[in-house]
């Protein structure tokens, strides 16, 4: 019985001494909403030129932002790295965010990092068509996104999960340019049409690659490593004429947490993402715009020639919740 | 009144009584919890959500289960009498081999579905030189529906089995003595197996209801994956809590009405037990029927393995066993740690249940609150408690743990409490009167013959444990990647091959325990 | 100093009085029997002796030593009572010799999970022998017979030397062909062991071939108390006559020196009277012989083997019947003539 007694009570405790272990012994703790097949490579570059051990969470953007704002004034993560700059500036706003100052930070220039230095962004993506050229021949490409909704394209177009900071990024600016009321009929005008919602815009590039969608709602690169895969892909990028919408531009960044376990390694790795090796990894690896100045890109047409939506990064913090809103609203919120 | 009819009724005590109290009261919490914060979620997001969401999803949701449960009940059901009453060849291999995709988790089968009968699958690359263009989509409602249907009748296959193995094969006799054709024994024999189809027809409701993996693989929209994405974002959010509660009621509604069908209580076996079984002659159904039977299996067992074999073989290159180790390891040390915990805490419940007083049923719902909160709620519920009140625990594989025993202790308790019911009533009385003690009598003769009953309920927690995905998406610590996490994760980015090494390591470590226990005498573990 | 000592003991379950106030002793070495048909409330009974019960009133006293009563409780693990159970109860997980063990000091110290093989020694060994099962020792309770499961099960009761021995309908699992052997060979083994044993039962063969006295129940209440020929002989009221066997009760006019009825002139075992008493009169207390001109006809009768039972239609239009030994057979239809036999017959209080 007492011999009972004893292996119950170390089944009991056992919980409790694992929760000892749950603290992490790593040098940096970073939360990623960026894909770990394309993020963790640069990751690992910091690690072995700093000798730091680093420990990533990888999660969804939105995810993690919650995850981070959830764990209030004791936060387990050191540096928060989004997908879009929206999560960024929404933390920033909710102020869990620590300023960052480093040596790059001048040269981003100001419509892709915060005011206040809180965050910045580190790699510039455009939003684009990606089209399957065997299913569409130019001639009946669209150019717009607003043509979407006509009954010719029903099913045949893909967007990734509506819990996708980029997709996010990209609604709250149709409605700061738009206006509530057209974004919501263009959202319910996709869902009528069919709207392919798919996990991830890895999955979205794969879809359209294959012929499974003719179309894509995606970042600039996904169409990159597509066609360097050798799918029969094209990219649009949409409402390019004067006074149209424009092609919306965001950018994955990143910033310091307030309170995190780890200031100064935080800061090391805010620092070293934005060298010019580091910026050159985001072009080389990953086919994404660089936000330095003078980091050269391949084969990209150059982001000063694509006409942007106009719509300054940081205004897209406070429309997170707003965009969720509609989104549920509209019934596209998974 | 007087003599007790079983042991349980002998055993309840004041401290295990109040043990039962504190298990309750932390398993009710998650309960607790969606209520509160439903209640409070206000009126905008309850006018939004009833208005828009709640009625595509009720019908989606609903229409799911029923589709699901009536396709295993004949399945199930069928396959059973084929392999228990007829004259099948190599029905006893067939019988253990039926029920065997149990464990195949459902979003597995999702994953090797999705990708084989995908538009860039296998069977598309079969039929496109035959000049099939496009094979109809398998994502949908018709995909999810597919993939839960072929890995989840082994629920009712396994209940039925044990339902007509134990039936008294004089009735089919009778019945047919008094003239009845074998349409109208195939009926009786139904109303007779009735609690036991109608426990696997529970038992898969419930199932589907809470089912996140699959659906979220076949992109179809229920209640888990939209309150999954509800958490994205904004944890504690009203909207998840709201959706949350429609859920709840809606698995009560379905336990409670299950329950009702099933007659409430045990299907307790009468009769002599071990009487000559008779066997239907099939007669020249005989090869047709086999067909049938090993047309189920190859879809169900033979191409699962098959692709996962494949796809293991294929990343091998690739992914560094290293990390392989550390997930496999994660899997068991989570999934073993739960299942102690679970069995250990249920005791008490168990007990509380079998004395019968009301107190101890009440105390047994509460416990038992887990059947009807998905994954998914009861992570929810884990995060926001935990980061209000215990902050050291969040992130924790502590958490993740309790998470788990909430949301499987009643498997344990109704293991342990069918063990205890079946414990005669007088072994406890007997030994007082041989001058033990209360305490004494439990620990000498209730525990060593609770022992089966303590062991199954280990392993059917263990091996529902090993496969849980959305609480262990939502709750598990900085790195702590289980199997399941590593098999969702690269087929949501349609990187289906890339989930073989880890699917194929969760098929082999939920078989093994279950081949043991299906070989052995004492037969099923959902007695 | 008895072996059990019940003074008032009465139990109820919500409005059902199952046990009535009674008070009952039972004296060392004696084979006590409690009869009354189903829910009398003798299982109660034996189960408030065994302490499984708390009395609602009253006290109970076992060796001399106050078990229940007043502010007194003492749980049954303490009460040095042993008790055989219906199904006899044996431990499926220990073998007979450690089921006989485990209400001795050796089998306190067992653990469930260790499976040492002791020797069989001392009590255990005595008591297993007594029972003629120690070649059995090893063998678990699946492999052996019902009444071999009963005689570990008595086995198991005695080794801790009980002042008293409770059992439970000990003999209604068994087949009905073996249950009189069996009852012999429990009455030795409980002779031998020199200790007192309660047994309850609703088979009155049963407890007048083996009681020393009996306790007759009825809807909660003790009846009557007696030997075997008392309860039988000098039944107090008509149910106790009619439950222990069958009799005739018959309606006469008492006086000092016996009663006359119908049938004839009977001695009374007590006085009773005078004027008009009831008598249970037994049938084999009667006897018949053919007669044309007597006064009853065979309307049945019942070859038992050993004896036959008549069923007489008297002139006066009542039932009488007779039993006799079953060299005297006649057909049905005979008259005969029925006149008193031996032996006296008992008023009734009722």
């Amino acid at each position: 019985m007492r011999r009972g007694a004893l292996l119950l009570v170390a089944v009991l405790l056992a919980p409790a001494a694992l929760s000892a272990c749950g603290g992490s012994s790593a040098d940096l703790v970073v939360y990623s909403g960026r894909n770990e097949a394309l993020f963790k490579p640069i990751l690992d570059d910091f690690a072995e030129a700093s000798g730091l051990q680093v420990s990533v969470r990888f999660a969804d953007t939105t995810d993690l932002a919650g995850t981070l704002l959830e764990e209030g004034g004791s936060p387990r993560a050191d540096v928060f790295i989004g997908q879009d700059a929206g999560a960024l500036a929404r933390l920033g706003e909710k102020g869990r965010l620590a300023p960052y100052d480093g040596p790059a930070l001048d040269q981003v220039p100001a419509e892709l990092r915060s005011a206040d230095g809180t965050w910045t962004g580190l790699s510039a993506r455009v939003r684009v068509l990606i089209i399957n050229t065997e299913e569409l021949p130019e001639a009946e490409r669209p150019e717009s996104l607003f043509e979407l909704t006509d009954p010719k394209w029903k099913g045949k177009v893909a967007a990734p999960n509506a819990t996708n900071a980029s997709w996010i990024g990209f609604i709250s600016e149709m409605r700061l340019k738009r206006g509530e009321d057209e974004t919501r009929a263009w959202l319910e005008g996709m869902k009528a049409n069919g709207l392919a919602v798919l996990g991830s815009h890895t999955d979205v590039r794969n879809a359209v690659g294959s012929g499974e969608f003719q179309i894509g709602l995606v970042n600039h690169y996904y169409y990159e490593l597509e066609q360097r895969e050798g799918s029969p892909v094209a990219q649009v990028v949409t409402d390019q004429e004067p006074g149209g919408f424009g092609a919306v531009v965001n950018a994955s960044s990143g910033g310091i947490v307030k309170g995190g376990p780890n200031p100064e390694n935080a800061k090391k790795l805010m620092d070293f993402l934005l060298t010019t090796k580091a910026q050159e990894e985001f072009a080389g690896l990953n086919f994404e715009y660089p936000v330095v100045p003078g980091v050269p890109t391949e084969g990209l047409a150059p982001l000063e020639s694509i006409t942007g939506t106009g719509i300054e990064l940081a205004r897209l913090g406070p429309q997170v919740d707003k965009t969720l809103d509609l989104l549920r609203e509209v019934g596209l919120e998974s | 009144m007087s003599a007790a009819r079983h042991a349980g009724e002998r055993t309840g005590t004041g401290p295990a009584t109040a043990a039962a109290a504190v298990v309750a009261l932390v398993a009710g919490l998650p309960l607790l919890y969606v209520i509160v914060r439903a209640a409070g979620a206000g009126a905008d997001t309850w006018g939004v959500l009833l208005d828009r969401r709640v009625p595509g999803l009720l019908a989606t949701t609903l229409g799911l289960a029923a589709v699901v449960c009536s396709a295993t009940l004949v399945l199930g059901a069928g396959l059973a009498w084929l392999t228990v009453r007829t004259d099948l060849p190599g029905r006893r291999v067939l019988a253990v081999l039926c029920a065997l995709p149990l464990a195949i988790p459902p979003y597995v089968g999702a994953v090797i579905y999705a990708d084989l009968l995908g538009p860039r699958g296998a069977l598309q690359g079969v039929l496109e030189p035959l000049g099939v263009e496009r094979l109809p989509s398998i994502f949908g409602f018709d995909g999810a529906a597919f993939v839960l249907i072929l890995f989840t009748y082994p629920y009712v296959f396994l209940l039925a089995s044990a339902g007509l193995a134990g039936l008294n094969p004089h009735y089919d006799e009778a019945v047919r003595a008094l003239g009845g054709g074998p349409l109208l024994a195939a009926r009786t024999a139904a109303r007779l197996l009735l609690p036991a189809l109608a426990s696997g027809a529970l038992l898969v409701g419930l199932y589907v209801l809470s089912d996140f993996g699959a659906v979220s693989l076949m992109r179809l929209d229920t209640f888990t994956t939209v309150i999954y994405a509800e958490l994205g974002g904004r944890f504690d959010p009203p909207a998840a809590a709201a959706l949350s509660s429609v859920l709840v009621v809606l698995t009560l509604a379905v336990l409670v009405g299950g329950l009702r069908l099933r007659g409430g209580g045990r299907y307790t076996q009468t009769g002599a037990g071990y009487a000559r079984r008779t066997v239907r002659p099939l007669g020249r159904a005989k090869w047709p029927a086999l067909t049938l039977v090993v047309l189920v299996l190859a879809a169900t067992l033979g191409v699962p393995l098959v692709v996962l074999v494949g796809w293991t073989v294929e990343s091998l290159g690739d992914q560094a066993i290293g990390d392989f180790g550390g997930w496999a390891a994660n899997s068991l040390l989570v999934s073993g740690l739960s299942a102690s915990v679970a069995v250990a805490v249920a005791l008490p419940v168990a007990m509380a249940i079998a004395r019968g007083s009301r107190f101890g049923r009440v105390l047994g719902a509460l416990a038992q609150s887990g059947y009807a909160l998905p994954g998914v709620i009861v992570a929810l519920a884990a995060v926001a408690i935990s980061t209000r009140f215990f902050s050291p625990l969040y992130g924790t594989l502590a958490l993740l743990v309790i998470a788990f025993v909430v949301r499987f202790l009643p498997q344990a308790v109704q293991a342990e409490e069918s063990g205890l019911a079946q414990i005669g009533g007088n072994l406890v009385d007997a030994a007082r009167s041989l001058g033990a003690s209360r305490r004494r009598a439990f620990a000498q003769v209730v525990l060593p013959l609770l022992r089966p009953s303590l062991v199954a309920a280990w392993i059917v927690v263990f091996l529902t444990a090993v496969k849980e995905l959305p609480a262990t998406l939502i709750l598990r610590p900085i790195g702590f990647d289980t199997l399941p996490v590593r098999v969702w994760t690269p087929a949501r980015d349609g990187l289906y091959a890339e989930a073989g090494p880890a699917a194929l390591a969760l098929v082999v470590l939920s078989a093994l325990p279950l081949v043991v226990v299906l070989l052995s005498r004492r037969g099923t573990l959902l007695a | 100093m008895s072996a059990i000592e019940l003074a008032g003991a009465e139990k109820s379950f919500g409005a059902v009085h199952a046990v009535r106030p009674t008070d009952l002793s039972v004296e060392r070495g004696e084979l006590f029997a409690i009869l009354g048909p189903s829910g009398c409330g003798k299982t109660t009974m034996l189960r408030l002796i065994a302490g499984f019960e708390v009395p609602d009133g009253g006290t109970i006293r076992v060796g001399g030593a106050d078990m229940a009563g007043g502010s007194c409780w003492v749980p049954p693990e303490r009460r040095r009572i042993g008790m055989v159970f219906q199904d006899y109860a044996l431990f499926p997980h220990l073998s007979v010799a450690d089921n006989v063990r485990f209400g001795l000091r050796e089998g306190r110290l067992r653990m469930p999970w260790r499976r040492r093989s002791t020797e069989l020694t001392g009590a255990a060994r005595s008591v297993l022998e007594l029972v003629g099962l120690h070649h059995k020792a090893e063998r678990f309770p699946h492999e052996l017979s019902g009444g071999e499961r009963q005689r570990v099960a008595l086995a198991r009761a005695l080794a801790p030397e009980p002042e008293v021995v409770l059992l439970d309908e000990p003999f209604s699992s068994l087949d009905a062909s073996l249950r009189a052997g069996l009852r012999r060979e429990v009455e030795l083994i409980l002779r031998e062991a020199e200790t007192a044993a309660i047994f309850v039962t609703h088979d009155q063969e049963e407890a007048l071939s083996l009681a020393d006295r009996i306790a007759v129940m009825h809807e909660g209440s003790v009846v009557q108390v007696g030997t075997p020929q008392e309860i039988y002989y000098r039944p107090r009221d008509r149910w106790t006559a009619q439950f222990v066997g069958e009799v005739n009760l018959v309606q006469g006019v008492a006086d000092p020196v016996g009663i006359a009825t119908e049938i004839g002139f009977f001695d009374l075992a007590e006085p009773a009277g005078p004027g008009v008493v009831r008598v249970a009169i037994r049938p084999e207390q009667l006897e018949l012989r053919p007669d044309e001109a007597g006064n009853a006809t065979i309307d049945d009768r019942e070859f038992r083997g050993h004896d036959v039972l008549y069923r007489l239609r008297h002139e006066t239009g009542g039932v009488v019947l007779v039993q006799r030994p079953s060299v005297e057979l006649y057909p049905v239809g005979t008259r005969v003539r029925v006149r008193p036999g031996r032996g006296a017959v008992a008023p009734l209080r009722d």
